[in-house]
């Protein structure tokens, strides 16, 4: 696995790939903190929840090769040769696109040292963002992995990731339209008023639960729920495990 | 061998059908599995497992209202219903601090609390289910929370809850939250309605004055319920009059009040009177008030208190200074040490009556002056007159312990909108303010729960880092040096491996 790892991280840096998401990254963090500068307040943890509005695109750029690339050159099929497990496979390419936002994330650690040296405040609110923006990259960098071993065209792979994690921003207003819709749909075939209203509100309610933003959002406030980062780690587990039998039903394919 | 072949790629086929299912089975269950543990998970130890790190304890209640939710009977059932969807994100919104808390409250108190969000536009019948007597308007309180116990009801706005930045709002009119009361404003509302009122108090509106929201907040955490009584033509004190309140009136009272204020004193009233001495109330000498006052031997002066004592002004302003509770109210607060500003003098009335004993309250250094100023706040004919130790408060009271007993404060810095939400409900004047009302109205009866105002995180940053030449280097070092390197950095490497 640490050979997998090694290997992916550091293609990142014989490319161009790493060093644009990371010149993104950084672009898009120091607008965020030099706005806040300019203000003369810097609240860490709102900068840190902004970024996370950026996954949309970062995490598309850096996942859409880790298994498209192999396939469209044909390397993929060392993995089924080697003796190596798909399961190291699949965690190696995460740890690596992980890695590379670990890497990305030192220039907010910069903004916190230059906050403190300015007399601002990094407080245990900022903690609780920080640590939701590694479980969310984690659960978003499995979407993109899963993106990326359903095809062997980089783009449409960055397009599916996009598609993934820009559904997951928005389940609130999906499921905000969705409980509407499905009110007006019960009030229009005869269903009264109250009953209509609260199965569009419990329509909405199941939807807006799946919502990793709504589920984490006390973070910032210093509240911690085991359960919300449980969820995160779930899901992206999920996406890990569809890959892994994304994988291993072309290996035994293969023949 | 074709046969073979044949065989071979039906096998395959066969093995590679079988394996789609296994895999879509295995990724269905799993997603199922995990949906159901986490729903699980949420449901049993959500709660259990969700922990308050912030530095003030925002969104946790603290051991008072623990204590009290303790304190009631295990079948006691205090519904908190929000009149509006729960938001699914509430940061950045005004319940911020207020709905992680009412989480809490229903964590803490074991089932004696539940908080419910019901839209009345979604669920009308939920406003008649509250309240079938339409005593509170409810269909006017969307956005509201309303706290209902036994039938009776205390409406709580979300402002309700916060102390915020005055003088922004009246130039911005937007809040700016320096501090958080939420759990202040439910506790002490969910007290009343389980526990009831110990006493009365009514606050005269009318005469020019501001706001009473804040001391309607304090009076109410002391289990007073406070009324305002309006200036009008048939002004009379109400018989369940436990405490009548004068808070920064800019103009004087009428004949009518002051005949009604009269009986009340004779009849063992208490009074609490606050004016100061600003722009709005320059040419006021507060002449009926005085004669009234004169009963119980204290007179408001006409005069600004000037502080000269360099190591008693706040900030090198003379009219901003600090001042000194002296025996018997030193102990009145945690400090004796109390904040003052824009203060009338309070003296001795000249001709004492002899029934009443008044004492001061609050001292200057003996090196203040007061003058007198103008409309435009400017002093009249440069007068500063004599130097020595003025008071900025005063006590009265007769020997009777149930004789008319009243505070009168020179300086609006105890009992004003504006500096209870600059300073928050636990700045030692506002803890004075409390000790002077349990003095006037009996100590015993007050058993209000007083939870402190938790501030809010401040992110200013030093206001000598916080320089245009600085912001200018952070946006030079973050938005375009560092990108640009990377950027360089990618060119670079493509070009040298574009052919690899």
């Amino acid at each position: 696995m640490y050979a997998i790892f090694k290997r992916e991280f550091l293609s990142y840096f014989r490319s161009p790939v790493g060093y644009v998401a990371i010149s993104i990254f950084s672009f898009l963090a120091g607008f965020i903190f030099y706005s806040q500068f300019a203000g003369g307040s810097v609240n860490i943890g709102s900068e840190v929840i902004s970024l996370r509005s950026f996954f949309v695109i970062i995490v598309p750029i850096i996942t859409m090769g880790l298994l498209a690339e192999d396939k469209k050159r044909g390397t993929e099929i060392l993995y089924y040769t080697t003796p190596v497990s798909l399961f190291s496979v699949v965690a190696g390419k995460v740890l690596a696109a992980f890695a590379l936002y670990a890497v990305m994330f030192l220039n907010v650690v910069i903004h916190i040292i230059v906050t403190l040296a300015c007399g601002g405040v990094f407080g245990v609110g900022a903690v609780g963002t920080i640590i939701v923006f590694f479980f969310m990259a984690f659960m978003f960098i499995s979407m993109g992995l899963f993106a990326s071993a359903i095809t062997d065209n980089q783009i449409v792979s960055a397009i599916v990731a996009f598609i993934f994690i820009l559904i997951t921003q928005l389940l609130s207003v999906i499921g905000d339209y969705t409980g509407t819709a499905v009110t007006s749909v019960a009030s229009a075939i005869g269903v009264n008023s109250e009953s209509a209203s609260a199965v569009g509100t419990a329509i909405r309610s199941a939807i807006s639960w799946l919502d990793p933003f709504a589920k984490t959002q006390d973070f910032r406030l210093g509240v911690f729920s085991v359960s919300a980062l449980f969820f995160l780690l779930c899901i992206g587990i999920l996406f890990l495990y569809m890959t892994y039998r994304v994988l291993e039903k072309k290996r035994w394919s293969q023949a | 061998m074709s046969k073979e072949n044949n065989n071979e790629n039906m096998h395959n086929d066969v093995r590679a059908e079988k394996m789609k299912l296994f895999s879509i089975g295995s990724v269905v269950l799993l997603a199922a599995i995990i949906l159901l543990v986490n729903i699980l998970f949420d449901k049993i130890l959500g709660k259990a497992m969700t922990f308050d790190f912030s530095d003030t304890a925002q969104n946790s209640v603290s051991q008072l209202t623990a204590d009290y939710l303790d304190s009631l009977s295990a079948d006691t059932h205090i519904r908190i219903v929000g009149l509006f969807n729960r938001p699914e994100n509430v940061a950045n919104t005004k319940y911020q601090y207020i709905i992680p808390l009412l989480d809490d409250y229903v964590k803490t108190s074991k089932g004696k609390v539940t908080v419910e969000y019901i839209d009345p536009l979604e669920h009308p019948s939920i406003i008649n289910q509250l309240d079938p007597t339409n005593s509170q308007d409810l269909a006017k309180q969307a956005e509201n929370f309303v706290i209902e116990y036994n039938g009776n009801l205390k409406v709580i706005a979300p402002i309700d809850c916060y102390s915020y930045d005055e003088n922004y709002f009246r130039t911005t009119n937007s809040y700016l939250i320096t501090g958080n009361n939420a759990e202040y404003t439910f506790t002490n509302a969910m007290n009343v309605l389980t526990n009831g009122y110990a006493a009365k108090a009514y606050i005269v509106t009318g005469l020019k004055e501001e706001g009473n929201e804040n001391i309607t907040k304090i009076l109410n955490s002391m289990t007073i319920d406070v009324d305002t009584l309006a200036v009008s033509e048939n002004f009379t004190v109400p018989d369940d009059c436990s405490l009548l309140i004068l808070n920064g009136p800019n103009s004087d009272i009428s004949e009518k009040m002051y005949v009604a204020m009269s009986d009340y004193i004779s009849r063992g009233g208490k009074l609490l009177v606050a004016v100061d001495y600003s722009t709005y109330n320059a040419n006021e000498s507060y002449v009926r008030l005085n004669l009234l006052l004169s009963q119980m031997n204290i007179n408001i002066q006409h005069l600004l208190i000037y502080e000269n004592d360099p190591t008693y002004q706040l900030g090198g302003y003379p009219i901003d200074s600090n001042v000194l509770a002296i025996e018997p109210f030193a102990d009145y607060s945690s400090s004796p040490v109390l904040h003052n500003s824009y203060a009338r003098s309070i003296a001795y009335a000249e001709n004492p009556n002899t029934g009443f004993t008044a004492l001061p309250v609050l001292l200057t250094s003996d090196n203040a002056a007061t003058i007198e100023v103008d409309e435009s706040g400017r002093a009249v004919d440069n007068g500063m007159i004599t130097t020595a130790q003025y008071y900025a408060a005063m006590y009265s009271s007769t020997s009777n312990a149930d004789g008319a007993k009243a505070f009168v404060f020179g300086t609006l810095n105890f009992t004003s909108d504006q500096y209870i939400n600059s300073y928050g409900l636990n700045d030692y004047n506002v803890e004075f303010l409390r000790s002077c009302i349990r003095e006037l109205v009996s100590a015993q009866t007050l058993d209000g729960i007083n939870i402190p105002t938790k501030l809010v995180d401040s992110y200013t940053l030093a206001n000598s880092k916080s320089t245009t030449s600085l912001s200018t280097l952070m946006l030079v070092i973050f938005m375009v040096f560092i990108p640009v390197i990377l950027i360089s950095v990618a060119v670079i490497v493509y070009s040298k491996r574009k052919n690899l």
